[in-house]
């Protein structure tokens, strides 16, 4: 399901590229440069885990906008931003839109490949977290509405005796919908079918006592 | 005897009546013509006395010329013994009687009688046939007759000269009338002449008589001079003497009484004041006319009108004074200068040919100094003898040589070809030197009369700039201290880019170094990267170290170092030092250079300074524009025949008309945070390049900022 993790580099530098390509490529990452934002942007990318190195100020698109961009897709990437002469309001810019290292020029080695490691890593967990999710995503488009409704009430914590009285049907019922949508969720606690709803974002129904709920992280 | 009685009776009385009828003849002679006398003389005694033949010749006694009449029928012969015997008796005639003159039947006697002495007064011969002829009677009728004529002919000829003098007389009167007319219009006409003549001149004439103290003469521009209309009669004497000045009036009696005294000539000036207020200067002059016992009858004299001479002479005196007054006061040194001999030593070479006199200076240093020697010093004024340290005037009126440094010879040099070339004035900066030595930068100009003029009078003017120069110095030197503050400032504001511009090779050098290591830390090390990591690593070095190069130039304190520069080089050494502000003002930087620009000679620092300005400039200009791209252009062109001009044009707010005229003083400012010097700094570098920098609103948005500079050939 995953190659290798693949370092993108972004500079207009070609003296910069090139060395990046160089650095990041001795220490064993495959390394994709590109000239440009949307060179990258238009670039087709590779099913693994990767990072994105890029410089702030770029003619045209800036790293900045690419960042926002990336955001939009689904196909966002752990950003590390280098900076030839960094300013503070910048960088915290960056980092609050997620970035996760901000560089200056000339950066550390190590540094960078402390970065890069980092940054594949979370892009790692991140794809599996949406990897996940998109099982997840699909458990809970198989469910019929009347499960979903059990569900919600379920993960807000009602006993099936309040579920029932709530959705005007027998407890009997309640009880073997709940089965099945625990089957089909494959959650084997009440405890995993929370975490579950939780990360698909469903919020809890009925009136009794609702859990606190853990938001997506973003990537 | 009774017969004889008888007959000498009747012969007597015949005798008497024949005298008494040619007493009467005279009387019918009187006034008649010399000719006609004679030929009545003839025609009495052929007719009267009963002759057969008369002739008669009346001389002149005054040697006018003879008459000569014959009458009666005479012989062939008698005329013909007559013609003989005058021409055989000449001068010595006397009376004589002839027997017989005929050689005919007939016997013929004949008379010949002188009339005067030495028949002086003629003569008179007569024939008769009688035999008794010539009687007494006869000889005494013919006598009496002759006399008779003779007188009457004396009278006709002192009638007929009296006439003739009376004719002439006539003549010599109708001539000499003649003339007097002639002369009387000539006069009239000199008269005119002379009237207008002095009204030309202004010149009035009048004769004064002494005895009776009267004006005799006065001409018509005399009344004139004094206001009077000559058309109105001549003023009285004591009319003219009112009109002299009240104060001039004493003065004028003192001055006749003493010349009456002294029988001199006199001349005065005075002051005449007319009805109307107008004051005339009047100049008279006169001389004593005596009479032939030596006493003083009368002065004659003339009166000038000098009004406008001597207003002119006022004038002038003015001027002179003004002129003088501003040689003395004026606060700049003035050599009035005899260029006389220089100039005529110039005329005799360019006469010998001489035509280059740059080349000929140049070939013959000496003239210079032979020139300088020639020039002969007339006057200097007062600031002359301060500036150049003298005790007194005469200490410089000696030679240029005095106050001339060896530098002087150079410009004196060049005002000689001035002056061969016939140019008016020349100008120069130059040195001078002190009494004392000191050294002056001056300002030297000279101004030539026109040809042909003299050339003894050469206004020269020194002005000391000593103090001046050295103001411009550390004017100058504080403005390149300025400059450099500016630049240093500017380069703050660049610190981005510059950081940027640095770091980019430094992070790349960095990175390489780094791959090349990680590489030969490997098992088996790929030596190719390496080398490409090193080959890398050496070209931003070299990267890195331009950019410091540019850097050190920019931020450098050194004096302003002119060379030839290529204007698109500049601009685009300027381009990566703008580029980050460039790129985070989002402004698109487009460059549109000429090619083949002549190149330039400049300070690159400078003129760098001056672009980064100006980029800086349009980039703010754009930063608050939001609703149009912001567009940055720097365009370089050839520029008005050999220039180059360098163009920044920006889309942005554009330039308030209202401070169109400030932008490029100092202090002024648009910016919050500005200073203000940049525009001002960048012009009075392009003034220092001898360029022109200005602004032009675009028109649709923004302005566009040029500067020119010359390019050298």
């Amino acid at each position: 399901m995953t190659g290798s993790p693949v370092v993108f580099v972004v500079d207009d530098d070609s003296a910069v590229r090139d060395s990046l390509r160089r650095l990041i490529t001795s220490v064993g990452f495959i390394v994709e440069v590109f000239p440009s934002a949307p060179a990258f942007m238009r670039a087709r990318r590779p099913d693994a885990p990767g990072c994105l190195v890029l410089d702030v100020r770029l003619p045209g698109l800036s790293g900045l906008d690419l960042q926002r961009e990336l955001a939009d897709t689904d196909a966002a990437l752990p950003i590390i931003f280098l900076t030839g002469h960094g300013d503070i309001p910048m960088s915290v810019r960056a980092m609050k839109a997620g970035a996760v290292e901000f560089l200056t020029k000339p950066f550390r080695e190590q540094d960078l490949l402390d970065a890069i490691r980092s940054a594949i890593e979370r892009d790692r967990e991140a794809r599996q977290e949406r990897h996940e999710l998109a099982e997840l995503r699909g458990r809970y488009a198989s469910l019929t509405p009347r499960e979903r409704d059990v569900l919600a009430r379920i993960v807000a914590g009602l006993l099936n005796k309040q579920i029932a009285g709530e959705l005007g049907t027998s407890e009997v019922t309640v009880k073997e919908q709940r089965g099945h949508l625990m089957r089909k969720m494959q959650a084997g606690s009440v405890a995993d079918l929370v975490r579950f709803a939780s990360r698909l974002g469903i919020p809890s129904a009925g009136s009794g006592p609702s859990l606190p709920v853990r938001t997506i992280p973003s990537v | 005897m009774a017969v004889d009685l008888d007959a000498g009776t009747h012969g007597l009385r015949t005798a008497l009546r024949d005298l008494v009828a040619l007493s009467a003849i005279p009387a019918a002679w009187v006034g008649r013509e010399p000719s006609a006398i004679a030929a009545g003389l003839a025609d009495v005694l052929v007719g009267s006395l009963h002759l057969d033949f008369a002739f008669v010749r009346l001389c002149d006694p005054d040697g006018g010329a003879a008459v000569e009449v014959t009458a009666g029928n005479a012989w062939k012969t008698f005329p013909e013994w007559l013609q003989h015997h005058l021409a055989g008796a000449g001068q010595s005639l006397r009376k004589e009687v002839i027997p017989d003159v005929g050689v005919g039947v007939e016997p013929c006697r004949g008379i010949f009688l002188p009339i005067g002495v030495n028949a002086e007064g003629g003569l008179v011969a007569a024939a008769c046939d009688r035999t008794d002829f010539p009687t007494e009677i006869d000889q005494l009728l013919l006598s009496v007759a002759a006399n008779h004529a003779a007188t009457a002919f004396q009278n006709a000829r002192l009638i007929y000269e009296r006439k003739r003098a009376e004719g002439e007389l006539r003549q010599a009167r109708d001539e000499l009338e003649l003339k007097v007319a002639e002369r009387t219009a000539e006069l009239r006409r000199s008269e005119a002449y002379l009237a207008e003549a002095q009204r030309l001149t202004h010149t009035g004439s009048w004769a004064w008589n002494i005895s009776t103290g009267q004006k005799i003469h006065a001409s018509e521009e005399y009344a004139r001079l004094f206001g009077f209309d000559p058309e109105q009669g001549m003023p009285s004497f004591e009319a003219f003497r009112q009109r002299i000045h009240p104060e001039d009036r004493a003065r004028a009696g003192e001055i006749l009484d003493r010349a009456i005294r002294e029988r001199t000539d006199f001349e005065w000036d005075f002051r005449a004041v007319l009805p109307n207020g107008t004051l005339k200067y009047i100049h008279a002059v006169a001389h004593p006319v005596l009479n032939a016992s030596g006493d003083l009858v009368e002065f004659v004299g003339t009166n000038v009108d000098v009004t406008e001479r001597k207003q002119a002479e006022a004038q002038l005196r003015e001027s002179e004074q003004r002129y003088r007054y501003i040689f003395e006061s004026t606060g700049v040194s003035i050599w009035e200068e005899d260029f006389s001999q220089v100039k005529a030593a110039i005329d005799e070479l360019q006469s010998k040919g001489v035509r280059d006199f740059r080349e000929y200076l140049a070939a013959h240093p000496d003239f210079v100094q032979q020139a300088i020697s020639m020039v002969r010093i007339v006057d200097v004024n007062d600031v002359t003898v301060k500036l150049f340290a003298a005790e007194r005037k005469n200490d410089l009126l000696v030679s240029l040589h005095k106050v001339f440094v060896p530098e002087t010879q150079e410009v004196f040099a060049a005002e000689l070809i001035a002056l061969a070339e016939g140019q008016r004035s020349f100008a120069a900066e130059t040195f001078l030197q002190t009494l004392k030595g000191e050294r002056l930068t001056v300002l030297f100009t000279v101004t030539f009369p026109p040809r042909p003029a003299r050339f003894d009078s050469v206004l020269a003017t020194v002005t000391d700039i000593t103090e001046r120069k050295r103001t411009e110095e550390s004017l100058r030197q504080s403005q390149a201290e300025l400059a450099h503050v500016t630049r240093v400032t500017t380069l703050g504001e660049l610190t981005a880019s510059i950081a940027h511009e640095i770091n980019q090779p430094l992070a790349a050098i960095v990175a390489d170094a780094n791959a090349s290591l990680n590489w030969l830390a490997a098992a088996h090390p790929d030596l190719d990267v390496v080398r490409e990591a090193l080959a890398a690593i050496v070209q931003d070095g070299h990267r890195a170290a331009d950019v410091i190069q540019r850097l050190r130039q920019l931020a450098s304190k050194t004096e302003p170092h002119k060379a030839r520069l290529d204007v698109n080089n500049l601009i685009r050494d300027v381009a990566p030092l703008v580029r980050t502000a460039v790129l985070s003002h989002r402004v698109s930087l487009r460059m549109d250079l000429a090619s083949a620009l002549p190149p330039v000679h400049g300070d690159r620092v400078q003129l760098q300074q001056v672009l980064i300005n100006l980029v800086m400039n349009g980039i703010e200009a754009m930063a608050s524009v939001g609703d149009r791209p912001p567009e940055l252009v720097i365009r370089s062109r050839p520029y008005g025949g050999d220039q180059v001009l360098v163009a920044v044009q920006d889309t942005g707010v554009g330039i308030d008309p209202n401070t169109i005229d400030q932008l490029f003083s100092a202090f002024f400012t648009t910016k919050p945070g500005g200073l203000g010097m940049g525009l001002s700094i960048s012009r009075s570098i392009i003034d220092a390049h001898g360029g022109r920098l200005w602004a032009t609103p675009n028109p649709t948005h923004g302005a566009t900022f040029h500067f020119a500079l010359p390019g050298i050939r």
